[in-house]
């Protein structure tokens, strides 16, 4: 099979930045009942720790909100590869929950912690090389931001 | 950056293309499975990045020659060749 | 073992020389951020490393940075190429030409050579983990500095890739440092060095 992207525009171009992913506030925690990762990587609350009630944080700036622990969306085969990216194509397990600052104030102290990456749909072939990852996700670039203040 | 519309090489830097993109999904393919090796979907897109790697190294080597030493197919040792990756040139 | 693909992971065609470019792109390739430190830091770790997961990792990306020590060399290779010795003079590529012409040498923008004294192996996995999470945020901020100085899109390309993996090699590494976790007891991480404590 010819995997070549025939419809991609050939030559020098800038890619376009995807639009960022559907924000669902609806606040639910995630993850498992522990509150933090996935099956088989579940951190364990730090010992003694009573439940405190859930304030309503806000996301981290800049953080999208993260999704609850559900089984992902059917991911289209990838087969037939997607031609760029558009944020109305996302699949439901995209969206991210805005709850994970709570819960990451009872994760063990002393320690560093970095979320685990879920699958979701990629980016087409000739996209993924041009944006330096196939994972819309990861794709943080230089220069489009400024600081609030 | 690839620029496919150079008429000396257009021809192989069109062949390279795929083959630096589905190479490079395997990479990044790669370093996500061994974090997660039991991703089911990860595994899928592995299969299918991989099928469609060698389908464009096949396609390449066919006419422009060797990638990996170990599939020189010319009378000669063609592995040799010029130009090299870091000279910019069709490769 | 290593074999070699004739082929860069992102190609490099770059029409417009720029020794001074060159000298800043050059910390990539030999300095305390560079992909060569990155490289020699992950593949000496992954020996102590306990677990399957951080093998893999540090294998996997340890060999992906010597695949981008080859576009930095490219980079500069092209950068450099048919140089009067006006440009060189005018350009401030001097020094560097003077010891090495258009050679490469791993050497830091500043001129420091490549050392080892630049990143640790500390044969403990949680530690060096945290090492190459730092590692990785350094190299991002060396090619953000690196971005504000270059106006050539031809230059610009390749280092927004590199940039980009080391977001992603970070994330990566940040795995494998809950897998460590999650092998150790979390109402105290550092009981003991899983590297060198436990039998097996």
């Amino acid at each position: 099979m010819d995997c070549s992207n025939t419809q991609t525009v050939s030559g020098i171009r800038r890619p376009q930045i995807p639009e960022p992913p559907c924000r669902n506030t609806n606040g639910t925690t995630f993850g498992g009942p522990n509150g933090f990762g996935t099956p088989g990587n579940v951190l364990p609350l730090r010992p003694g720790t009573p439940a405190r009630p859930q304030p309503n944080m806000p996301s981290l700036p800049g953080r999208p909100p993260r999704q609850p622990d559900t089984p992902p969306a059917p991911i289209r085969p990838p087969k037939q590869p997607i031609d760029g990216y558009s944020s109305s194509a996302m699949p439901q397990t995209f969206a991210r929950q805005s709850s994970a600052p709570a819960d990451m104030e009872r994760l063990p102290y002393a320690m560093g912690y970095v979320p685990l990456q879920r699958w979701t749909q990629t980016y087409s072939l000739d996209r993924g090389l041009e944006r330096g990852t196939i994972f819309p996700d990861l794709d943080l670039p230089f220069g489009t931001g400024r600081s609030r203040r | 950056m690839m620029n496919v519309h150079d008429n000396q090489t257009g021809n192989e830097t069109t062949a390279m293309k795929p083959v630096y993109e589905t190479g490079f999904a395997l990479d990044d393919a790669l370093l996500y499975l061994d974090t997660h090796p039991d991703d089911p979907d990860a595994m899928e897109y592995y299969r299918y990045v991989r099928q469609a790697y060698e389908n464009a190294v096949h396609a390449y080597e066919q006419k422009y020659g060797p990638l990996m030493f170990g599939r020189v197919a010319d009378e000669s040792w063609s592995w040799i060749a010029g130009p090299w990756p870091w000279e910019g040139g069709k490769n | 073992m290593w074999r070699y693909e004739k082929r860069l992971q992102y190609p490099v065609k770059i029409s417009q020389a720029n020794p001074k470019l060159a000298q800043y792109i050059i910390s990539q390739y030999g300095g305390p951020d560079g992909e060569s430190a990155a490289a020699m830091r992950y593949l000496s770790q992954r020996y102590s490393m306990p677990y399957d997961k951080g093998k893999a990792v540090l294998t996997d990306i340890g060999t992906e940075e010597l695949g981008h020590w080859e576009i930095i060399a490219s980079i500069v290779h092209q950068l450099t190429k048919n140089l009067t010795p006006r440009e060189i003079e005018e350009s401030g590529f001097g020094p560097y030409y003077i010891d090495h012409g258009v050679g490469i040498w791993p050497q830091a923008a500043g001129g420091a050579p490549f050392s080892a004294s630049e990143f640790q192996s500390k044969g403990d996995p949680i530690t060096d983990l945290h090492e190459d999470l730092a590692a990785e945020q350094k190299a991002r901020s060396t090619y953000d500095n690196i971005l504000r100085m270059v106006k050539d899109p031809e230059v610009a390309d390749p280092i927004r890739f590199l940039r980009q993996r080391e977001i992603v090699h970070f994330q990566r590494f940040g795995e494998a440092l809950r897998d460590v976790q999650d092998h150790l007891d979390s109402r105290n991480f550092y009981a003991f060095n899983p590297a060198f404590d436990s039998r097996s």
